[in-house]
């Protein structure tokens, strides 16, 4: 979906890039590193303050007696669906480390944003670069780009392959109409293709049947946030059910280390629809949304000379996206189903000066399965996708060729053997694929699951998966004017690399799930990644007039190419347990630790991203104190991260940092519901300080009053 | 001033009544499975004795925590107690005591399984009731289905005629009807 925001990437990339250039080449000492001064940490605060007198609890919910009211009563009620009883269904029998965000889940994280919501699954590092970019990474390689982790909604992909990388800021939607965010860690190539590396993340929205009626809601925050959303949900006939909706937001500026307002407050608007038709042996889905979102990048105003962002102008980027996707299921027998899906996807990319670019998707997916012989679950499918842009039209050219239209096209085999029944199960697979720049491409798996009990699972997993080169890595053609000596001016370019080939990983896991009492269960995941062939970037110097020539006369006194130069290995251990305390109050928590080899310390974090910090915690806590009022709190710490600059080499860390939110919903009718949230009640903490344009989240509170009808 | 005192006292309800608002999941299926006993006939013979217990069993994953209990506790319909007897994951050699149960609720947890059970159960006069999807079309007898925020049946009347029960058409009429082709 939203490529562009890729092109403020890339410029970005520029920046970093000639800033490290100019670094070389002028000579000049390392004093820039210190602009990243950390800024004074609070000390944390007890978030067990909220924590209740288990004594206090009240009687959990109801009291009614349902069983006197009349058959049509009892179907007219409302009721809260929680559905963890399938959640915990499709966990168990899992072979990979999979985590899954539950819709109870979001509303008690009171959190507004789909990659903040992120921050309670395991293993998973989440940084917000500034008020609207985030970094969202597993197991390693945090940067802005985020070019190992897939990530799609309703099972379309929003990886932008011509940057490689996710724009978090526009898969916001209404929360409420979310079903559940699947997220599995580690490679899942085999069945989901490239770049899917170290992980993917499925955002499933809900069927329509279950989201009949009136939504609305507003929010106002103290950082100048609001928001609002309405949605209706109708039936048509007796089988055709859709809904309609449409937001506004308007978010806040973070602020600098120095405490100023950092200029990149942003917004959006959608709409959109979806509608789910069920019959017998069938189902289609049909969605869509328009949005056009605007986000302020303040520090676009990079000055070569002085080496400075002035800081003082702000580049309204608009992007609008349009989408729209079908998908079809049809049940052949019990044992057997088949499914299509198509969708098309428009990004453009609206500068100020009105010259726009263009990003086109088409995709196509077939997929069956089918049960053979009563021991083998076969799945088989095929996939077309054909991406093409036109760059011809930017205020500075980035890529040779300006346009492309690229293709890939794979297929994969999956079987899943019950070797013992309902005991052991070994599940082997591969897709192969061919990519635009690196041919074809396989990525095979094999995966043992151990049921010894219906409370315990073990399994394991070995897999290989690839990522292929972006077409910035590929193509990008961009250079800058260095300085002049005499007469002969000297440039610095970022050059892309048309012999790179494919990052690859092999992956071993092992994970083991346990029911230890009926409130308490605990995942654990343990992996070992070697690296081969990532794609960093390299610093050439050329003494002046000894460099290739630019394509407008005078010669590079640096030039930036990217290069399969790194390897290494990345471990880890990802922990999640959940524990009911008691009926009314819940908690949750995980824990992750990440190490790596020296290899993996010094790569350039441009295209690869840093090392992951070691320890990642989160904590949460879910009371519901009155049938009506619920409380809520969470608690995120990142250990200290390395930062590199441009040419890899280290300068120092981003301090660890803790992010505690904590707020109530109060039902105070069937239909009205306030909530009222402090986050980030440390304070203002940098999370990404290593990245350009980075900023500040700071201590905010919010007010939101919903309306479901 | 009347509209205003009118809402006023509405609120004043909603808020002294909060249970009147929203339920849990589990609390209104575990009521459906209630007003099953009483709306369901079973054949004759069925039970020894007029005291005999109604036989809920749980197969797989019990997902009502504790409301099931609360809701049949110290509750029998036409003189005949109502018992929970939960079973873990389906197990073959168990399948006689699954026969004895009245209404077998099968969890989410049995969706891999659910062939074999109602085949298990084809015959035996068990009413089968279940939130797997496709349930009546899989031969099972009352799916919990979800529309909107609200519980909905879908009920296979063959199913249930060839093991014998009744189920009154009251029932029936709250729920949506699968046929059969």
């Amino acid at each position: 979906m939203l490529t562009f925001k890729k092109n403020k990437k890339v410029k970005r990339v520029l920046k970093a890039v000639f800033l490290g250039a100019i670094l070389l080449t002028a000579t000049l000492s390392r004093a820039a590193a210190e602009e990243t001064k950390p800024s004074p940490s609070v000390p944390a605060a007890d978030s067990n303050a909220t924590a209740p007198e288990p004594d206090s609890v009240a009687a959990g919910p109801s009291t009614t007696d349902l069983t006197q009211l009349s058959l049509e009563n009892l179907g007219g009620l409302n009721v809260v669906v929680t559905s963890s009883a399938k959640e915990e269904e499709s966990l168990r029998n899992a072979t990979s480390a999979i985590f899954v965000i539950t819709q109870e889940d979001i509303r008690n994280s009171g959190l507004q944003h789909v990659a903040d919501l992120l921050r309670m699954v395991p293993g998973l590092l989440v940084s917000r670069v500034n008020a609207n970019e985030w970094a969202v990474t597993a197991r390693g390689f945090n940067s802005e780009f985020n070019n190992k982790m897939l990530v799609l909604v309703d099972g379309r992909s929003v990886y932008q392959a011509t940057f490689g990388g996710v724009n978090w800021n526009e898969l916001d939607t209404l929360l409420e109409d979310i079903d559940r965010i699947e997220v599995i860690r580690g490679p899942g190539g085999t069945l989901w293709g490239e770049n899917a590396v170290n992980g993917v993340i499925n955002i499933i929205t809900k069927d329509s049947k279950i989201t009949q009626g009136v939504y609305a809601t507003s929010l106002t925050g103290s950082n100048g946030d609001n928001m609002a959303a309405l949605r209706y949900g109708g039936k048509i006939g007796d089988d055709l059910y859709y809904r309609i909706y449409g937001q506004t937001e308007n978010w806040g500026s973070f602020q600098t280390t120095t405490g100023q307002n950092a200029e990149d407050s942003w917004m959006a608007q959608r709409a959109g629809f979806r509608t789910d038709l069920h019959e017998e042996t069938d189902s289609l889905t049909l969605e869509g949304e328009y949005q056009v979102g605007n986000f302020d990048d303040p520090q676009n105003d990079f000055n070569a000379l002085t080496l400075q962002y002035s800081g003082n102008y702000v580049n309204d980027e608009v992007d609008r996206d349009d989408h729209l996707l079908a998908h079809w299921v049809h049940t052949f027998s019990d044992n057997s189903e088949g499914s299509l899906m198509v969708y098309y996807d428009q990004v453009n990319m609206l500068p100020t000066n009105n010259v726009g670019t263009i990003l086109n998707t088409f995709d196509a997916e077939l997929q069956y399965r089918f049960q053979l012989n009563g021991w083998n679950e076969v799945t088989w499918g095929g996939e077309f996708r054909n991406v093409s842009d036109d760059y011809s039209n930017p205020i500075t050219s980035f890529y040779i060729p300006e346009e492309a239209s690229l293709n890939t096209y794979g297929g994969f085999l999956n079987d899943k053997v019950t070797l013992v029944d309902n005991r052991l199960y070994l599940t082997g697979g591969v897709k192969l694929e061919n990519t635009p720049y690196t041919g074809n491409e396989w990525e095979p798996s094999g995966r043992l699951l151990f049921t010894p009990d219906s409370n315990n699972s073990l399994w394991a997993a070995v897999s290989r998966n690839v990522r292929v080169p972006s077409r910035v890595e590929e193509d990008v053609n961009y250079f800058q004017q260095g300085f002049a000596a005499g007469p002969t001016t000297f440039y610095a370019g970022l050059v892309g690399n048309t012999n790179l080939t494919s990052e690859d990983i092999v992956s071993y896991e092992i994970g083991y799930r346990t029911n230890i009492t009926s409130g308490l269960s605990l995942d654990l995941a343990g992996f070992y990644n070697w690296y081969y062939n990532v794609i960093t970037a390299d610093f050439i110097q050329y003494a002046p007039g000894t460099g290739p020539a630019t394509p407008i006369g005078g010669s590079y006194v640096s030039e930036v190419l990217g290069s399969n130069a790194k390897g290494g290995a990345i471990y880890g251990t990802e922990l999640s347990l959940k524990w009911d305390i008691t009926n009314s109050l819940k908690s949750a928590f995980a824990y992750t630790y990440n190490g790596y080899d020296s290899t993996m310390n010094s790569v350039e974090n441009i295209f690869a991203g840093n090392p992951p910090p070691h320890n990642i915690l989160d904590g949460r806590l879910s009371w519901d104190a009155a049938s009506n009022l619920k409380l809520n709190t969470s608690y995120y710490w990142v250990d200290a991260t390395p930062i590199n600059d441009p040419t890899g080499v280290n300068t120092g860390i981003v301090p660890s940092y803790g992010v505690w939110d904590l707020g109530f919903s109060w039902k105070a009718t069937m239909n009205w519901e306030l909530s009222v949230w402090g986050q980030d009640l440390e304070g203002a903490h940098a999370e990404a300080a290593s990245f350009l344009n980075s900023s500040s989240p700071q201590t905010g509170v919010y007010g939101q009053l919903t309306a479901r009808y | 001033m009347k509209k205003f005192r009118r809402i006023t006292l509405a609120l004043v309800l909603a808020i002294a009544f909060p249970a009147w608002g929203q339920f849990s999941e589990y609390a209104v299926k575990a009521a459906y499975l209630f007003n099953f006993a009483k709306f369901v006939q079973w054949p004759n013979g069925t039970f020894n004795s007029a005291a005999s217990p109604i036989i809920i069993g749980v197969l797989g994953d019990d997902p009502f925590g504790g409301d099931l209990d609360r809701t049949v506790e110290g509750k029998s319909v036409d003189g005949h107690p109502i018992r929970i007897k939960r079973f873990g994951a389906f197990d073959v050699t168990r399948v006689s005591q699954l026969q004895k149960c009245q209404i077998l609720f099968i969890s989410y947890s049995e969706k891999d399984n659910i062939t074999e059970i109602l085949g298990a159960m084809r015959g035996t006069d068990v009413l089968t009731v279940s939130e797997i999807e496709k349930f009546p079309n899989l031969g099972g007898m009352i799916l919990f289905d979800q529309e909107g925020q609200r519980i909905t049946l879908a009920i296979n009347p063959q199913a249930a005629k060839s093991s014998q029960l009744t189920i009154s058409s009251k029932l029936l009429q709250v729920a949506t009807i699968y046929k059969s082709e």
